[in-house]
């Protein structure tokens, strides 16, 4: 018989859990404050991730368009190679921001085997909106330690968190697989319409049919009382630059089994993070596996160029050791 | 059960904010921190709803309890978030404080097994079991601070339990 959680019992866990977070006791003067003297005064740590979403959306060629230049792209040996344009997301639009809220909450009622794609027609063409376009079925796989996903991901040499803590030098492991998944070409459209400024069909998915189309992996690991590693692998192909702000810079390091690898020490758009890198594969990592269900599927073939890796590090800990650590001093 | 009435004088009004700020700041950053699965979002997100509820102070017209007009702001924060394209492309179900210790005891890695389903349910779903059983509001008034009806507040814990369930194996939330 399952042990019933009261819901005493469930707030009990919860705040135990998160009982490191605590609260900023100068919160209500500073809003006040800031508000007496006008709005923006108060420090909005969120505008950081702004920052990296402009930066993302700008790697993955999203909708966009360029007022001012105040981003550059780096090459690998942290140079600058290029002035990169502000961009406008439409997304940033009130009216289309609105409407898509409107059309996400919609769907937030909907069953989950039923997705959005939704567009946007600025008159000079049609703008796919990614932040709907993500509403596909999504999966995942877990793993709790490296053995078995080292099985799961037999024939891929190339990954570099295992590399990095030889074993019996971590504490723990978490990994995951998501997947972003559809029908495989069957699935059925329900309804086509607009919601203010934005277009959208919806679809529904045949759950047994749906086949990933697009994978994240992400790797996490504890070494010491410090550093925690989280690996991604990109599903990203050609340019390697990418995409800085302000007054952030970049700079090529040595880490071991990599090719190309470039840091940045200073980056804000990482947030919670202490230090970003990114890597260029020295042998792309193709999936040749769906990974999913264990259904082979010819087509489910994915290949992965690039890794971004996010690191934080605890205690007195400084950039020199990291660093060390992942040139495999 | 407490209530917010119309502020008068600005001293009134910021005395007023203090002692909501005070009594609510845990509780908000809490659910914030289980709906967006980061430390540092939940923070944010915490203070962008004293923010707005700063700037709603003399709107506010006692419809409803002020806890479920804070949390109803809190929520609808952490969906702008949650559904910002950026925050989907990165992985947030993972955070350092998740990982378990080899020290941690029974309890703390029932915690924490608790705590990490939590945050992997779908949001939609994670929201209304949160606002449910962590914030111990009523179906009502969940309804009310996601303007959602009744039935579709009731699908959703349902769904919710049914999934924590699985993931729990041999544990569910008691309905």
């Amino acid at each position: 018989m399952n042990k019933k959680i009261s819901a005493e019992e469930f707030r009990g866990a919860l705040d135990r859990h998160a009982s490191d977070l605590k609260a900023n006791l100068l919160l209500a003067q500073g809003i006040i404050a800031s508000e007496a003297e006008g709005e923006g005064k108060v420090k909005r740590t969120w505008r950081k991730s702004l920052v990296l979403a402009l930066a993302m959306i700008l790697t993955l060629g999203t909708v966009a368009y360029g007022v001012t230049s105040i981003y550059r792209t780096v090459n690998w040996k942290g140079e600058t190679e290029a002035d990169v344009q502000e961009p406008v997301l439409v997304e940033g639009d009130p009216q289309v921001a609105g409407a898509l809220v409107e059309l996400g909450r919609e769907m937030a009622d909907k069953p989950e085997n039923e997705f959005v794609t939704a567009w946007y027609d600025d008159g000079t063409g049609k703008n796919e909106l990614d932040v709907l376009n993500t509403e596909a079925y999504p999966a995942k796989k877990v793993f709790r330690n490296v053995e078995d996903f080292l099985d799961y991901m037999s024939g891929v040499e190339t990954l570099t968190a295992p590399s990095w803590f030889p074993e019996g030098e971590y504490e723990s492991f978490l990994a995951e697989v998501s997947f972003a998944c559809r029908a495989s070409g069957n699935y059925e459209l329900i309804e086509s319409g607009k919601a203010g400024p934005i277009c959208y069909n919806r679809f529904r998915l045949a759950e047994e049919d749906a086949v990933p189309y697009e994978y994240l992996v992400n790797i996490t690991m504890r070494h010491g009382n410090g550093y925690v590693i989280q690996s991604t692998l990109w599903p990203e192909e050609g340019e390697a630059a990418t995409v800085l702000s302000g007054e952030e810079t970049a700079q090529a390091v040595t880490v071991k089994g990599m090719e190309d690898a470039v840091l940045f020490p200073d980056r804000a758009s990482t947030a919670d993070m202490d230090l970003a890198m990114r890597r260029a594969l020295k042998n792309p990592v193709t999936l040749k596996r769906p990974y999913y269900r264990d259904a082979p599927q010819e087509d489910d073939v994915k290949e992965f160029t690039d890794e971004h890796i996010y690191i934080w590090k605890g205690g007195d800990k400084d950039l020199e050791d990291v660093l060390k650590l992942f040139a495999g001093e | 059960m407490s209530n917010v009435t119309g502020p008068g004088t600005a001293q009134d009004r910021n005395r007023l904010f203090e002692r909501l700020v005070d009594q609510y700041q845990e509780p908000v950053l809490r659910l914030c921190y289980y709906c967006l699965c980061d430390k540092t979002q939940a923070e944010d997100a915490t203070q962008e709803t004293f923010l707005k509820l700063y700037r709603s102070l003399d709107n506010y017209r006692g419809g409803c309890s002020e806890k479920t007009w804070i949390m109803k702001i809190a929520a609808r924060v952490c969906y702008d978030i949650n559904h910002s394209g950026w925050f989907r492309l990165m992985n947030r179900h993972v955070t350092p404080e998740m990982l378990p210790c080899e020290a941690a005891a029974e309890e703390a890695r029932n915690d924490a097994e608790l705590a990490e389903s939590v945050m992997k349910l779908p949001f939609k779903l994670r929201e209304a079991i949160l606002l449910y059983y962590y914030q111990g509001m009523n179906v009502n008034e969940i309804a009310d601070a996601l303007n959602l009806s009744h039935s579709s507040v009731s699908g959703r814990l349902k769904r919710g339990r049914e999934k924590l369930k699985k993931m729990l194996e041999g544990r569910e939330l008691d309905e």
